[in-house]
């Protein structure tokens, strides 16, 4: 089956000022989605300038998806998936990290920060961490800047 | 209550008493007396017409009195089953002025005034009681003035304050003037810990600590000009599994103070309606005066007053504070004294969340074994599936969760937004979209509006999905057509404090879910046989527990103990409290059932490994190998051993309590410690716990095991002073204890982290403990005989980590295993088929992890009582079409599911075994050609979600 | 309807003879009996797009030319599923990317003009490369096939970019090399993505422009049919030449000094720079002249050339690892045992099936992978 694209439709010119970052966040459904409720029951309030979106492991995500986001503009991109050794499919964490390595070194060959590209670790437990993460994830991004990539204006 | 609702094996009689108990254990029968409701349970659609029209305006039980109600009312939003009743007593239509609004514009006819009840007459095998508790009046304690001044609040109403869904949408304020408070003053056992009677009950309430915590961290996040809160307490007792790190971590809030002393009284200003708080300092002996905008006192828990009738129905006995009395021949908190009626959560003593779910769980695997396979199973209705081939029509159920969602996002502007979506056919917005009423509404829009696609933005999938997939499914919509949106704990909880920033975000989100939604594929359960017989690892009480159980229920068991001996801890033990048994004694009692069982016992042997899945475990031991369809976890676990600390290895006398605890059994009653009894003994409490980055938890059950010992050790003439940093005796019976030994003249002295004790000695022999006393400011200077260090539990690195890797269940921050949810699924672990029971867990005492023991029971028999289980189509496929057969997704699947197999002469591609599959993805993301995709996180759907976010205009 | 109309007529369809050679020539549909070039000619001509933008096989054309080669009438098959595939991407639709579309990702993020890459990491310090001058070196993708595939493949696709400076410095040329050389937009191109294709194309040409360069080399036989036929053809023409490095190797033989290599080895003929360019004997004539170097031809080779198995990236199936195989088989046939290639994607997909292949199958190979001027190379005598 051919897959379909979004509809192609051009956005305004990014205004530097005021710059909201926007950041793809992968989280994994056993450990960092479940990190990212905690924080949600434990009511830790942090920086909402991410979005998240859930898989069944951090193995999952392929350097596609990554990439992907920063085509279209993402300022950043978080990983996230158990701790070594927590992975509720035992290695599927170990994937994420050879994943992700081919995806670093395509963001540092394309000339994008390397910093703008993260993989962490969140446990379901952590909640203060998850905050913590993107409360210095969002912050990391808004010191880099605007991607170069980026075309959207975005609050 | 909504799960419990749909099982077609509970059925749920509300607003009804049991009036009479005939019969045995096995063979009761019951007389139901079901009080009239007034309106039919099958009629009323729960429209709210009757209520809106009914005249009658009361204060609200639920609300705590602070909101109204009518006389035709539901309990509160969530109440299952969601059908009114009349509270007949203020309802209009007993006075000669006849009101029946209610029956006019009721359009089904529902409501019938001549309802009188009916009796029903139930055949049992056993019954469960579990009335739960009263909230203690504080209005008996007249100084702290509630009911006379407008602004102490209860906790209860706290809670109901706090409540985004309550009586003011959780936006806190003072009830005088309802201006926001910017000091708040937290007292501490109110109606607990005191003389008995009005005056306070003797017990600790357990619970009111950690809800005092939650409550400061809560209050902080509604009252934005709080300045101050201060919590008034005796003890902190943060005793359970994260409540330690729990507490530690409301020590960042620097508007939160806690300060030892119990207030003798509060005074209101009756101009300005401020209070004033007396208290002496415990750690400074200063006597202080703390203006208050609210005080909050935090009552305790007293029993059911329905239960003293209760009890005399059901023939059974009540302690002498009015809880349900156990079994005084039995370590287990489940059993009364009649057999075959079985007890759980605070209806026998003060229990708090997770062990009141341990206990309901434990007590229905003690109820199974009578109730000798009354399985039902109803298979729900067959409805026609509805077609989603066609064009998505995606609708939108916008959930407000009270005010949890609504009272931060904008949900008129959600719902604006969503409907511009393309493909969004319908938004509805509800209070409560997984109520009764909420889920009936969900089903009918779908119906009506021809939905092929649905979408709930409200809590998160990892709780709900279930719920409002089953609701898709009663309507014929396939359940993986549904998608979840979490817009409340990552969204609206977490971004409280920018409320239109988390709307965008919301409306984002919910742009990703709508794309995501357009990919939704319908996928099929499948089903897998099951292996009806369970391993149990740990031959411990807990895993004992479990066992006997299983086997009454007619399972077949194994239980494997590493050991040469069963027992676990109780072979070091002496007595058990609160029943006062002898350890030894229940050991051998608890190894003559088993030997008289059908368990398969296996000691000094051990897990090789274990293959396999959920309903069909290989496991290998030393002993053969077994296949089972479930396990348990219930390895217990090791006591902390001190290094250095407080003399340890320095000194010969300073020892452990386990150390004690051996010389206090070998010496039958006369305590002899090398041959002489000591003058004087020291306990110091919290060595390996409460000690933040290594053994951060508390270990519960170290303060009522001092007692216990210090209590022997006082009767025998010794001197006692315990050194400790708060005396946790939150277990049933542990705070009696505690009144007890002061009372025969133990002494307790605090001392803090900052200012440790030390034991002091020469020639390797330990004479004296010096210790800061905080009420005087001095040093105090105790000559002893011996030192005991009441050592935490820790967790069993090596047998930990080897089971860990076996069956990767996770590990908490303290160490422990992680259960599935710290509240709701404290035995249950992330891997599917593996449960966890006993200190495995987390710290436990005897009772609560025989509790868990029969809890595990209940969770085991749940699978292996059906011969097949139905596996999650989340899984991952192959389109064979594109696969090249490089055999990646074999190397990299860690459960061997892809396999490469012949698809035509000379022709392999790789196949998926679905029974195996876990769904996590990997071998799809690692698929050079895309043949692989992961059922419901497809490429397409998490590629359109990305274009959603980023390319789509919000 | 209209488009299609024109698609037909622009690339010839009208005059299909129905005689069907271009399926019995076509690598794709000899293992997979639903790919017919002849039907989807009729498909086009009696149904309109529809049915064509909807499937999936539209993806799967190696566009190798193989049957425009054999077609009596020139109808310009390859062209004609360019255009239907550019009608079907505007539709929504997409084949099967390989490896999750990565690689078409950086195609794209390639056309924004803000980016400011790193690309020449891999240039060594004895290696001679210049800002300005008249030869500049268009790298093309291998810095980022070498992110990308170097660790699962095992070798280094930069180590032809090293080579080829080499080769070039050997010449006394100081070639100039981009840092921010984009994609050439090849693969775009022929899925029909016209817009960014052109969006490439001028960022490069503007770059090559700066540079001052009269002519550009390079090692990859896609961006010279870029860069050489297809820049022009969309956006007019050009004042430099372009040259395969072959093309440049064979021109300058007489300046190289080679070892005695003793190696028996293959060709094979990358479609882009055969069919596409008429560049055999180039490549040919160069590795005979290395002393030692037995050249022996496949069964398929030249005009006949069966393409490496998959472009563009897209519907990689097994179809693919066939074509793949039997090329490989072939080459083993003929006694060689290095498989040289002029194409870097050609080595990728040679090493990827010959990887996959199981030890003890039949198929499993002692076969020897190299690119065209990493064989030059090692041939070379200094000085």
């Amino acid at each position: 089956m051919p897959t379909k694209t979004a509809a192609k439709k051009q956005t305004k010119k990014p205004k530097t000022k005021d710059f909201v970052p926007n950041i793809v966040a992968f989280a994994c459904n056993w450990c960092s989605y479940a990190g990212a409720d905690n924080a949600g029951v434990n009511r830790l309030q942090h920086n909402p300038n991410f979005r998240i979106i859930r898989t069944m492991c951090s193995g999952r995500v392929t350097p596609g998806f990554v990439i992907k986001a920063l085509k279209l503009g993402a300022d950043g991109v978080l990983v996230s998936g158990c701790h070594f050794g927590d992975c509720h499919y035992i290695f599927g964490n170990y994937r994420a990290v050879e994943q992700f390595e081919k995806t670093k070194a395509l963001v540092k060959t394309l000339g994008l920060d390397e910093k703008r590209v993260r993989l962490e670790w969140v446990s379901a437990a952590e909640g203060p961490r998850w905050a913590e993460l993107m409360n210095e994830f969002v912050e990391q991004i808004t010191q880099l800047g605007p991607s170069p990539l980026g075309n959207n204006e975005r609050h | 209550m909504l799960d419990a609702g749909r099982h077609p094996n509970v059925n749920i009689l509300t607003n009804s008493e049991i009036v009479s108990l005939m019969g045995e254990s096995g063979n009761f029968r019951a007389t139901v007396k079901r009080h009239p409701r007034y309106v039919s349970e099958a009629l009323c659609t729960g429209c709210g017409q009757c209520v809106e029209h009914c005249p009658v305006v009361l204060p609200n039980e639920f609300e705590v009195g602070m909101g109204a109600r009518k006389a035709i009312y539901t309990p509160f939003a969530q109440a299952v089953p969601n059908t009114y009743i009349i509270d007949r007593e203020n309802c209009l239509n007993d006075e000669f002025l006849v009101c029946q609004n209610c029956v006019n514009k009721c359009d089904r006819n529902a409501i019938n005034f001549d309802d009188s009840g009916s009796e029903v007459e139930l055949e049992l095998g056993s019954v469960i009681v579990a009335t739960g508790f009263d909230v203690y009046d504080a209005s008996a304690i007249a100084s702290y003035g509630y009911g006379l001044y407008d602004n102490v609040l209860t906790n209860m109403e706290l809670e109901r304050v706090l409540n985004a869904s309550g009586p003011v949408q959780g936006h806190i304020v003072r009830p005088s003037d309802h201006k926001p408070p910017e000091n708040i003053a937290f007292i501490q056992c109110v109606g607990s810990r005191g003389e008995g009677g009005e005056a306070g009950c003797k017990y600790c309430s357990r619970f009111c600590c950690m809800n005092t915590v939650k409550d400061c961290m809560l209050v902080k996040q509604h009252a934005p000009g709080l300045k101050e809160l201060t919590v008034f307490y005796i003890d902190m007792r943060a005793a359970g599994k994260g409540f330690e790190e729990f507490y530690r971590r409301s020590f960042d809030m620097p508007e939160l103070k806690y300060v030892r002393g119990r207030p003798s009284k509060i005074i209101e200003d009756p101009e300005t309606k401020d209070l004033i708080v007396s208290v002496e300092n415990g750690e400074t002996g200063e006597v202080t005066r703390y203006k208050a905008d609210m005080a909050v006192l935090s009552a305790g828990a007293v029993a059911n007053k329905s239960n003293i009738r209760l009890a005399e129905t059901l023939g059974i006995e009540l302690d002498e504070n009015s809880f349900f009395k156990t079994n005084a021949n039995n370590a287990s908190p489940l059993y009364t004294t009649r057999d075959g009626i079985y007890v759980c959560g605070c209806a026998a003593g003060i229990n708090d969340i997770s062990d009141s779910v341990a206990q309901g769980s434990g007590a229905a695997a003690e109820a199974e074994k009578h109730a000798a396979k009354m399985l039902l199973e109803e298979k729900p209705e067959e409805v026609e599936e509805i077609d989603a081939s066609g064009n998505p029509r995606v609708g939108v159920f916008l959930c407000h969760c009270g005010i949890n969602i609504a009272g931060v996002l904008g949900i008129d502007d959600l719902k604006d937004y969503v409907k511009r979506i393309p493909n969004v056919v319908y938004v509805e917005e509800n209070l409560f979209l997984c109520s009764d009423e909420g889920q009936r509404m969900m089903q009918e829009k779908i119906q009506e509006n021809n939905l092929n696609r649905v979408i709930a933005a409200a809590c998160t999938p990892r709780t709900h999905d279930p719920i409002f997939r089953e609701s898709c499914e009663r309507v014929g919509l396939n359940p993986y057509l549904f998608e979840m949106v979490n817009v409340r704990d990552q969204c609206s909880w977490v971004h409280s404090r920018v409320p239109e920033i988390a709307t965008n975000k919301a409306k984002d989100l919910l742009r990703m879910g709508v794309a995501k939604a357009r990919h939704l594929k319908p996928l099929y359960k499948t089903d897998i046989p099951v292996k009806q017989s369970a391993m149990i690892i740990g031959g411990g009480i807990a895993g004992i527990t479990a066992a006997l159980n299983l086997d009454a229920q007619g399972f077949k068991v194994h239980l494997i103990e590493k050991d040469s001996r069963l027992g676990g801890r109780l072979n070091s033990l002496t007595r058990i409290y609160p029943a006062d048994i002898s350890s030894k004694d229940l050991a051998e009692s608890l190894i003559n059932r088993l030997n008289k069982s059908h368990v398969n016992v296996m000691v000094s042997a051990e897990v090789n490994s274990i293959t396999g899945y959920f309903g069909n475990f290989n496991v290998n031991t030393t002993e053969g190998n077994f296949e089972v369809g479930t396990i348990v976890m219930a390895v217990g676990s090791d006591v902390y051993i001190p290094d250095q600390e407080f003399g340890y290895n320095k000194f010969e006398n300073v020892i452990t309590n386990q150390k004690l605890e051996d010389i206090l059994r070998e010496s039958k009653d006369e305590i002899k410690i090398s041959g002489k009894i000591p003058e004087t003994v020291v306990f110091i409490q919290c060595i390996g716990s409460r000690n933040p980055g290594k053994n951060p938890g508390c270990s519960r059950y170290c303060c009522p095991t001092t007692i216990k010992q210090a209590i022997k050790l006082r009767e025998n003439g010794v001197n006692v002073v315990v050194l400790h940093r708060d005396i946790r005796t939150v277990g049933s019976k542990a705070e009696e204890q505690y009144r007890q030994a002061r009372a025969k003249g133990v002494k307790f002295i605090r001392y803090t982290p900052e200012r440790l004790p030390v034991v002091r000695g020469k020639n390797g022999k330990a004479d004296h403990v010096e210790i800061l006393e905080l009420a005087l400011n001095r040093t105090l200077v105790i000559d002893t005989g011996y030192v005991v260090l009441a050592c935490g539990m820790v967790p069993k690195e090596e047998s930990f980590k080897k089971l860990h890797d076996i069956l990767k269940v996770p590990f908490g921050e303290d160490g422990f295993f992680m259960e599935r949810h710290a509240k709701l699924g404290p035995v249950e672990t992330t891997t599917e088929g593996v449960y966890l029971a006993g200190c495995a867990g987390g710290p436990k005492d005897i009772s609560d992890s025989v509790a868990q023991g029969s809890a595990t029971a209940a969770k085991v028999a749940s699978v292996i009582s059906r011969d097949s289980a139905s596996l999650d189509p989340i899984t991952c496929y192959v389109e064979q079409y594109l696969c090249r057969a490089c055999g990646e997704c074999v190397k990299v699947c860690e459960y061997h599911a892809p396999s490469l197999v012949d698809v035509a002469p000379g022709l392999k591609a790789a196949e998926i075994n679905q029974a195996l599959c876990k769904g996590c993805g990997t071998c799809a993301s690692l698929c050079p050609t895309g043949a692989i995709d992961a059922h419901h996180f497809t490429e397409s759907q998490i590629n359109s979600m990305l274009d959603a976010l980023l390319l789509e205009e919000s | 309807m209209e488009s299609t109309v024109n698609n037909l007529k622009k690339n010839r369809a009208f005059l299909c003879l129905e005689c069907g050679k271009c399926t019995a020539v076509c690598p794709i549909s000899s293992y997979n009996n639903s790919f017919s070039p002849r039907r989807m000619i009729a498909e086009g001509l009696f149904y309109g797009t529809d049915n064509l933008i909807n499937d999936r096989l539209l993806w799967s054309c190696l566009t190798c030319q193989l049957c425009s080669q054999r077609c009596p009438v020139d109808v310009r098959f390859s062209e004609m599923m360019r255009d239907y595939r550019a009608e079907a991407y505007d539709a929504g639709m997409w084949g099967n990317p390989s490896h999750g579309g990565v690689l078409h990702y950086i195609m794209e993020i390639g056309s924004s003009p803000n980016l400011k890459q790193k690309r020449t990491e891999w240039i060594e310090k004895d290696l001679r490369v210049k800002q300005k001058g008249d030869v500049l070196y268009f790298v093309g993708c291998l810095p980022y096939y070498q992110d990308f595939f170097a660790k699962d493949l095992d070798f280094s696709p930069n180590s032809i970019a090293i080579d080829t400076v080499k080769i070039l410095n050997y010449l006394h040329i100081e070639p100039v090399v981009l840092n921010n050389e984009r994609c050439c937009g090849h693969d775009l191109y022929w899925l029909g993505q016209l817009e960014k294709f052109d969006e490439l194309a001028r960022l490069n040409l503007d770059m090559i422009a700066e540079s001052g360069a009269k002519t550009v080399v390079t090692a990859c036989p896609e961006c010279a049919l870029s860069l050489k036929k297809l820049y022009s053809e969309r956006l007019g023409g050009f004042d430099f030449e372009v040259k395969h490095i072959t093309e440049m190797v064979y021109e300058n033989i007489g300046k190289f000094r080679f070892k005695n290599l003793d190696i028996t080895a293959a060709f094979q003929d990358p479609c882009r720079l055969g069919r596409y360019m008429g560049v055999y004997d180039q490549p040919r004539e160069s590795l005979r002249s290395i002393p030692g170097v037995e050249l022996k031809e496949m069964a398929h080779s030249r005009r006949g050339a069966i393409c490496c198995g998959t472009t563009n990236w897209m519907n990689c199936d097994t179809t693919s690892r066939m074509i793949q195989q039997s090329r490989i088989n072939e080459a083993a046939k003929t006694g060689a045992d290095t498989l040289i290639t002029s194409c870097p994607k050609c080595q990728i997909h040679f090493r990827c099936t010959a990887r996959d292949t199981e030890e003890g199958d039949s198929d499993k190979t002692e076969l020897k992978f190299t690119d065209f001027v990493n064989f030059i190379a090692s041939a070379l005598v200094e000085g």
